[in-house]
């Protein structure tokens, strides 16, 4: 189906088919003509997708999106090879639902309903059961009480002194090998001698010169995190507000909800905390306390330590300043992918100079490999890689190259769009980290490399 | 068999709103010859296990999109039984089938190529498995078994549909870490599970399984189908060189790929020499309880052992009769069926195909 028919009509046909509730317009026009002619189309859009589009196109293309602010996401489907690169002035995350979770309880420094909860298990006056079905956090809690009491110090700093305060926790058992809340304990003793720490990535959003710069215009994210930033100088002493999180486990049903409460109790105040901070900031630069809902403060609250923000450098530096050191690193890994994008940018050079991807005709193809070669050459002279320390593996790649012609295969396309698609997911729903900024993909070993080009 | 639900529409992409009821297979092969002239697909609404040698025999390639630990060791064990080897040893490579394997898991997947008796196969890498999580709709709307399976409906369905919970506001959504949710969706799934006669619904349950839900995306599929689909037209046609030979997706982070080559195992029950299993049981272990070791025992993961001894049969669940026969087996003692020092074949006919592990028995002294 869809020969001869105007391509841009039969995908926006075939795209709006997967989702009914979804209306999908397109227009078939030059995108230089657009660009010239017409730049105010593009502004309406959020999000603009750039497939294998021509080299100077997209030069412009991507000029102006920088200038308009506008995410760029390049995807290029080529032979075997896939490339995708990111390009958005500023992105930030609040939910970064990273595979591992960061559990911080405060247990080293308990806030008084805490400690309060702790000194209520009276282990003296417990029955098995009960004792071995007390929360984890109450026993660590007291063991380190305990330990300061005992050795005068704040917490087991030298090794000697952590060993020491892993064994009290044993002693606390009636029976250790018998009783999971206190092995559990046992195992995550560091727990109560780390004090709460601000990631690097969030002092980084804290550092960052849209948070520091507040004024009317500024997100939604870089309100709140200045007013977080001001709750850690102030009442958070330090720390970020309390997530409100328990982890799953050893317990019983009654005690953990009485934890569980006193986190979410505890997490409410902060974040309550947080608003009065929110309201001063809005209220200083001319908008309404209510323009940020209760809920989404809530949400950048229980998520302040996995914060975020990202600044992609812009497609233009990328050519005009290559990240050389990132190049040369990557080329000294026999695996790495990334001769594919030495070979995009020598295949783009190409196509500028003689208005064709090398190999798209047959006739010339030795004379096609001849001058790719040439421009594989100066490329690797700019990004100053040593003759010789990457051999010769740049021949094959270039006779590669010229074999695929500029040709899209369907299966290396749909692995790119699979891809894309996740990133703009990602970038849409401001969950995750997406990609910064490049990804190449070798559809022969299936290796892939990122790098911030 | 498997018909589409309305929850598959977001993510099985052959399928619309018009297809909903109707089967997936069918539905899939109807598309796809529809949509792209000169192809022809043949749906089959069966178990794979239903199909005989002959059957995989007729393919030159098999691509699996399969949903569980079981089917892919099954289909596994089919294709290495298939190929041969000649009288020098050599694989002959007109019996070698390739099968390459995809799976999916939110944001991240995995693809696999597994040249039979060449490179590793699914079983000698079994024991790096992560226990599964996740449950199909259907199972959880039709033939819950576990009690993850009521808390898992209680969370997709009933949520949304009642209206007017008690504390809950009706537009709230499922927070794993509000008290009160948990306890609406504990009370629900305790509920359900009753109804059903399922028993070990906890609080605690009930919270580690509201936080686990892993969202199925559609963009995900599409990368890992197309991983497979790449390696089949590589293999078809020789135009390039095949993955070496697993490559595992993850996109939660960036975009991160590893692929690496799977070490084949000498000890492998499927494609390798396996050395004889020597187990050592209590005498009073009876044939349901040993039965019961094997689906945990890493070396087997037999959910539906079948024990057989020369010339006897021990338990068969396969065929009925033969289940019917043996069934009264299952009360007795081992010691009183297999002698001190005998020799079992031990298989599981919904794990492997034609391909059994023997072990021997021994008990231990009082």
């Amino acid at each position: 189906m869809g020969l001869e028919k105007i391509r841009a009509e039969v995908v926006s046909q075939i795209i709006a088919e997967l989702n009914p509730e979804v209306q999908g317009s397109f227009l078939a026009s030059d995108p230089d003509e657009v660009l010239e002619s017409s730049p105010t189309f593009l502004e309406r859009f959020n999000f603009i997708i750039a497939s294998n589009m021509k080299p100077q196109s997209l030069k412009k293309l991507a000029q102006f999106c920088w200038d308009k602010d506008k995410v760029l996401i390049i995807v290029r489907s080529y032979g075997m090879i896939g490339y995708i690169r990111l390009v958005s002035k500023s992105h930030d995350i609040v939910e970064a639902k990273l595979d591992q979770d960061i559990d911080d309880l405060r247990l080293s420094n308990p806030w008084p309903n805490l400690q309060a909860f702790s000194d209520e298990q009276d282990f003296s006056k417990m029955e098995m059961k009960e004792h071995s079905h007390t929360p984890y956090p109450a026993i660590l809690i007291k063991a380190l009480k305990q330990w300061r009491e005992k050795n005068g110090k704040n917490v087991p700093a030298s090794r000697d002194e952590k060993e020491a305060f892993k064994e009290s926790i044993k002693d606390l058992a009636l029976s250790f090998y018998e009783e999971e809340n206190f092995q559990e304990a046992y195992n995550k003793y560091f727990q109560a001698i780390q004090p709460s720490e601000i990631p690097q990535s969030v002092q980084d959003v804290f550092e960052d010169e849209l948070c520091k710069n507040l004024n009317a215009n500024s997100n939604d994210f870089w309100f709140m995190a200045a007013a977080l930033k001001q709750f850690v100088a102030n009442e958070g002493q330090g720390t970020l507000p309390v997530q409100g999180r328990v982890p799953d486990m050893h317990a019983d049903t009654d005690r953990y909800i009485k934890l569980q409460t006193l986190y979410r109790r505890k997490a409410r105040n902060d974040v309550n905390s947080v608003r009065t901070h929110l309201g001063q900031l809005l209220k200083t630069h001319g908008k309404q306390s209510e323009s940020i809902s209760d809920s989404d403060l809530k949400d950048f609250c229980k998520n302040a330590c996995y914060l975020r923000a990202l600044h992609f450098r812009s497609y233009q530096d990328e050519l005009s300043s290559p990240n050389k050191s990132e190049i040369r690193n990557h080329l000294m890994n026999p695996e790495s992918a990334m001769p594919h994008y030495v070979m995009f940018r020598a295949a783009d050079r190409f196509y500028e100079k003689n208005n064709r991807f090398p190999g798209d005709d047959n006739s010339n193809l030795e004379a096609d490999a001849a001058e790719l070669h040439k421009l594989v050459k100066d490329l690797l002279n700019e990004y100053e890689v040593e003759d010789g320390s990457v051999g010769d593996i740049f021949d094959s790649h270039v006779k590669e190259m010229v074999r695929y012609g500029a040709c899209e295969l369907h299966n290396i396309s749909s692995l790119i769009g699979g891809v894309g698609g996740q990133e703009l997911i990602k970038l849409c729903t401001k969950q995750r980290i997406p990609l910064n900024n490049t990804w190449i993909y070798s559809g022969i070993t299936s290796h892939s490399c990122t790098f911030e080009a | 068999m498997d018909t589409i639900d309305t929850s598959n529409l977001n993510r099985q992409f052959l399928f619309r709103d018009k297809d909903v009821g109707k089967s997936k297979s069918q539905t899939a092969a109807d598309f796809v010859n529809d949509r792209v002239p000169g192809v022809e697909v043949t749906a089959h609404m069966c178990a794979i296990q239903e199909k005989d040698d002959a059957f995989y025999k007729s393919f030159n390639i098999v691509i699996c999109g399969l949903d569980s630990v079981e089917a892919r060791r099954w289909i596994n064990s089919q294709l290495i039984s298939l190929c041969e080897r000649d009288e020098s040893g050599e694989v002959d490579l007109s019996t070698m089938i390739p099968y390459i394997d995809g799976g999916t898991e939110g944001f991240k997947g995995q693809a696999r190529v597994i040249l039979p008796r060449m490179t590793s196969c699914y079983e000698c890498t079994l024991d790096l498995l992560p226990p599964q999580v996740t449950y199909p709709m259907c199972t959880l709307a039709s033939t819950p078994r576990l009690p993850e399976h009521c808390i898992e409906y209680v969370l997709e369905k009933t949520w949304s549909e009642t209206s007017n919970k008690e504390d809950i506001g009706d537009d709230e959504k499922v927070d794993g870490d509000n008290p009160v949710h948990i306890k609406w969706i504990f009370a629900k799934a305790s509920e359900r599970a009753n109804q059903f006669g399922i028993r070990g619904v906890t609080y605690r349950l009930t919270q580690g399984v509201v936080k686990h839900i892993i969202p199925a995306i559609a963009s995900t599929n599409a990368i890992i189908a197309s991983a497979c689909t790449n390696e089949a037209l590589k293999l078809a046609t020789l135009c390039s060189s095949s993955m070496d030979d697993y490559m595992l997706y993850n996109g939660n982070e960036g975009i991160y790929t590893y692929t690496y080559r799977n070490e084949k195992r000498a000890a492998c029950p499927v494609c390798g020499t396996p050395p004889p299993v020597q187990m050592t049981i209590s005498p009073d272990t009876t044939v349901e309880q040993y039965r019961e070791s094997l689906a945990e025992d890493p070396r087997f993961l037999f959910k539906n052992a079948s024990l057989r001894m020369a010339g006897k049969t021990i338990y068969l669940p396969n065929v009925k009769m033969i289940e019917e026969a043996t069934r009264p087996n299952l009360a007795k003692k081992m010691s009183e069926l297999v002698p001190d020092g005998a020799e079992l074949i031990v298989t599981d006919h919904r794990a492997y195909k034609g391909i059994a592990i023997s072990v021997k028995i021994s008990y231990k002294k009082e």
